[in-house]
Formats: structure tokens, C-alpha cells, sequence
């Protein structure tokens, strides 16, 4: 448990990785979409900049494995320590962003009026469905799915190297390939479509739990055998 | 009593190559090995399996009397320092010392500082940002400052310069008499570090050559010089490592120890005899032949 603290310490101390640069990418993709709504004549603009943020976190999760991985082990942190330590600061992290991203949109939608200027930044229709319990609930599991998603891979190159990834590429690509096939084959876009249009957007982020611990469980897997 | 490390047929192989071949070796406590070797020979990566950080392919490992794999007992006693240590992009030395501060049971915040003063190094500056010889100076303080019973320098001192170095020998001394315990030092400055030294494991091609007290085996080699033909009688049914001849002159270096007896004899006979450096001695024994064809061309 001490040891875990460390970890939780070891990516604290990165404030840079963790909060600084998060913030610095979504305020300055706020600013120039807000800049651009007020220069527009339209009367409100919607637009995907919170993606920034979520692009980053999944960058975020591959980059860690590499930056702190060797690091850690280096200094004599056993790799479940590493791992959970890694995973707990995820979630914090995961936490406080989606808290941001609800408290940005209250203001957006409930105090500013949209900026004044008419812009959906951080308040989109969908996305912000339902209460705000719920509507926290589904930016944090999209988070830290993004998260976990950049850390399985992060985890597999580390395991397994290049080699290891560039057939995992050719797989995946062979995998989607012959996928996209079969379905295009048997007509069946429209119904996933259909299924996914069907769900909420909380509908959807509770389908991303077995995946988020698909994932948890694989990277576990592989940083528990990777060597230095 | 009970070893700090023990090492039985342990074994590294990739594929058909074997790092570590059958390696067994004790490391006792309060002591100062030299793990000395040519690059390449299978030093950093018997520590690392030390360690943890790799697995053996086969043998048996044990440290503080336990696997270290996944072993935190193990794993917060030792503290491992080696040559090209990567830290987070965007971490200072003063992250680096508040992190160790948090891992290592026995760190000394105090000492750590007299270190960073002592070393000259900016506490706020990235470790990315600085040269390649303060870049050493963290591993070195971190490694010092650690007091972990097992402590294992590989290679410590990349583009460190004399004075930095020496100011290492001197700290690693002085505090090693105050808080005795094992450190594993991996060098090829093997004449620098020779006086430190109170046990040497040579290893060569993934096996050891040398495991031996280092007092030992400063007697277990000379050399003898004259004219070449005394020095070749004196020779006669001796173990010679190396001949170097200077013209009418010849100048050997023998394995064994001098008998009185001879040495009296031979000086009689107008033959110098003189100490082998730990140096000679290794090169002797890892590379004898090769460095005898670099000096015929």
C-alpha cells in the first residue's frame, strides 16, 4: 500500500504530464473556438473541441508506460505497485477532468448563456443528457476508457517491442479489414447504427466498463512480465 | 552469517546466446565488491536480474534470502543505480530526491543535500536538461543517500570528470564506514576503483573468471624483468601470462605468488620483480591474447 502511495507520488510529482499541459490543450482549444463563434454571424456554433482533451489522455496512457515504467522498476517498485499506483492516479485524474468538463458546461449552459457568443463547448446536446450524476458518470468512463486504452498499448510495446507492435498493426488492420467485409456482406450497418443511435450517451459509457476492464487486465498481464 | 545474495547456475540465455552462463556467486553483508568486466560480458545483466528487472532463464536467485521478483521486502533494500538511468521527461533532481525520499526506507535527507552541494547540481533544472556528467551526479546521490543495505552502482560515472569521480571514491568511503553495507560496484575504471575494493568478481563472456578477496589476488600475480635470458631461466616451470621483450630485455608477468626463496635468488642474478595492478592483471586474464596481437601490429 506504502509502495502504491509512491507510485501515486512518483506521477504526481509530473505535474506537467498530468495537469498542466491537459489544461493548456483544452483552454487553448476553448479559446480559439470561442474567439471564432464571436467573429461568426451564426447564431450558435457547436463544436467537438473537448475531443483535445480526450485524444490527449489516450496519449497520455501510451506515453506513461515508456516515461515511467523503467523509471519505477529502476527504483525498486514491484510491478503491481507500479500498475495500481499508475491506475489509481488514472482515475483521480480521470475524476477531476470529468468534474471540470461538468462544472465548464453548468456554466456554459446555465450562467454564460454560451459564452455569450452562442458557443456549445463543453455543453453538447447528447453528450450532456440526463442529471448531472449521470451526466458525470459517462465523462468519467469515457476518460478513463481512453485512459486504459492507450495503456494496453502502452503495456504491449513494452512488453513485446517493436516486433511485437507492428504485427499487433498488421492484425488489427487485417482484423478491420475482414470485418468491415462481413458486415458490409451481410448488411448490417444500418442495425449497429440503429443500436448505437438507440442508447444515451451514459448507455454507451457503461458499455465501455467490460472494455475498460478487459483492458485493466491485459496491461496488468503484460507489465507483469516486461523486463527492462 | 546469512548472505545478502546468492547466485546458483544462474543462466541468461536470447535465443542460442547466453549472457550469463551458470553463474554462482555469494555477495556477504558489509562489504564492497567489484563487479569488473569488459562490456559485454554479462555484468549489468546479472544485476539487473539482482534486481528483478530481468528474469533468469535458469538457476537460482535469491536476495536477502528471497526471490526479489515482485518482492517488496527484497525489493526496498536495494537500490540500484546504473549508467544510463532514464527519468520522467519532465522530472528535477528535487522530484528525483522526493520520490526516493518516499522508496527507500534508510534515505537521508540531510546527506542528500551535503551530496547536491557537494556535486554542484541545480535542484530545480530538468535531469533532461543537464550534461551527461551531472546526469551521473543524480544516480550517484540517489545511490548514496539511499543507505540501502544492498546498493549496486553499474557504471556510475559517465562524463564524470576526476575531481567529481574522486569526490564519489570519497563520499562511497567515508560513509560506507559510518553505514556499513553491500555495495556492488561495476566498473572498467578498474585501477580507480581497485583501491576500494574488498572483493572482486571477474566476469568474462557470461562466466566467472575471478571471485576472489581483492587482497588476494593483488599477490597472485607479478612481474619480473632483466635480460632475456636470466628473466627465461627464472621462468622455467612457471605459469607465464605475458612476455614483453625489449630488445636484449625481457619483461614477464607470472601467475603465483613470489617465493623468498626465488626472489633472492633472482635478484642475485640482477632480475627486478614488481606488482601487478588489478588492471594489468584482469586484462591479462580476460584478453591476454588479443591485446598481445594489438601490440605485434
Amino acid at each position: 500500500m506504502n509502495r502504491t502511495l509512491s507510485v501515486i507520488k512518483l506521477h504526481q510529482r509530473d505535474r506537467f504530464s498530468w495537469i498542466f499541459i491537459p489544461l493548456i490543450i483544452l483552454g487553448s482549444s476553448f479559446i480559439v473556438n470561442w474567439l471564432t463563434s464571436m467573429m461568426i454571424s451564426e447564431d450558435s456554433m457547436y463544436t467537438g473541441g473537448i475531443a483535445s482533451l480526450l485524444v490527449y489522455i489516450f496519449g497520455l496512457g501510451i506515453i506513461v508506460v515508456a516515461q515511467t515504467f523503467p523509471f519505477a522498476i529502476s527504483f525498486s517498485i514491484s510491478r503491481i505497485n507500479y500498475f495500481t499506483g499508475t491506475i489509481v492516479m488514472a482515475l483521480l485524474v480521470s475524476f477531476g477532468s470529468a468534474l471540470l468538463l461538468l462544472l465548464m458546461s453548468i456554466i456554459e449552459n446555465q450562467l454564460t448563456n454560451h459564452w455569450w457568443s452562442g458557443l456549445y463547448f463543453f455543453h453538447l446536446p447528447y453528450l450532456n443528457d440526463g442529471n448531472l450524476l449521470v451526466q458525470l458518470l459517462t465523462l468519467f468512463l469515457f476518460t478513463v476508457h481512453l485512459f486504459l486504452w492507450g495503456f494496453v498499448f502502452g503495456s504491449f510495446y513494452r512488453k513485446f517491442k517493436k516486433s511485437g507492435m507492428l504485427i499487433l498493426f498488421l492484425a488489427s488492420g487485417l482484423g478491420l479489414t475482414l470485418g468491415s467485409y462481413i458486415i458490409t456482406q451481410n448488411q448490417w450497418w444500418l442495425d449497429i447504427w440503429k443500436w448505437i443511435t438507440q442508447h444515451t450517451a451514459f448507455g454507451l459509457s457503461l458499455w465501455l466498463i467490460p472494455f475498460i476492464l478487459l483492458n485493466a487486465l491485459l496491461s496488468f498481464l503484460m507489465l507483469r512480465r516486461s523486463t527492462i | 552469517m546469512n548472505p545478502i545474495a546468492e547466485l546458483k547456475q544462474v543462466t541468461k540465455a536470447y535465443g542460442n546466446f547466453k549472457a550469463v552462463n551458470e553463474v554462482s556467486f555469494v555477495l556477504e553483508p558489509d562489504k564492497i565488491y567489484g563487479l569488473l568486466g569488459r562490456n559485454g560480458a554479462g555484468k549489468t545483466t546479472i544485476m539487473h536480474m539482482l534486481t528483478a528487472q530481468l528474469f533468469a532463464t535458469s538457476g537460482e536467485l535469491t536476495v536477502f534470502g528471497e526471490a526479489p521478483y515482485e518482492n517488496n521486502r527484497v525489493l526496498s533494500q536495494i537500490c540500484f543505480i546504473k549508467e544510463s538511468q532514464k527519468y520522467p521527461d519532465n522530472y528535477s533532481l528535487l522530484d528525483v530526491l522526493e520520490l526516493s525520499a518516499s522508496l527507500f526506507p534508510n534515505w537521508d535527507r540531510t546527506y542528500a543535500n551535503t551530496l547536491v552541494q557537494d556535486f554542484q547540481l541545480p535542484l530545480k533544472r530538468k535531469i533532461k536538461k543537464m550534461s551527461r556528467g551531472m546526469h551521473s551526479s543524480v544516480g550517484i546521490i540517489v545511490g548514496l543517500a539511499s543507505r540501502a543495505p544492498l546498493t549496486i552502482f553499474d557504471e556510475p560515472y559517465l562524463g564524470l570528470d576526476a575531481v567529481a569521480r574522486n569526490l564519489f571514491y570519497g563520499h562511497l568511503l567515508e560513509d560506507y564506514a559510518e553505514h556499513p553495507r553491500t555495495v556492488v560496484l561495476s566498473s572498467h575504471l578498474i585501477d580507480e576503483v581497485s583501491q576500494l575494493l574488498e572483493h572482486v568478481i571477474v566476469i568474462d563472456k557470461g562466466t566467472i573468471l575471478i571471485n576472489e578477496d581483492a587482497e588476494l589476488l593483488r599477490g597472485r600475480a607479478f612481474t619480473v624483468a632483466g635480460s632475456a635470458a636470466e628473466v627465461e631461466s627464472f621462468l622455467i616451470g612457471k605459469t607465464v601470462i605475458s612476455r614483453d621483450p625489449f630488445g636484449a630485455l625481457l619483461s614477464a608477468t607470472v601467475d603465483g605468488t613470489l617465493r623468498a626463496e626465488d626472489r633472492k635468488q633472482a635478484m642475485a642474478k640482477g632480475l627486478e620483480f614488481g606488482s601487478v595492478s588489478l588492471q594489468q592483471l584482469i586484462i591479462h586474464l580476460t584478453n591476454g591474447k588479443t591485446e598481445r596481437k594489438a601490440a605485434d601490429l
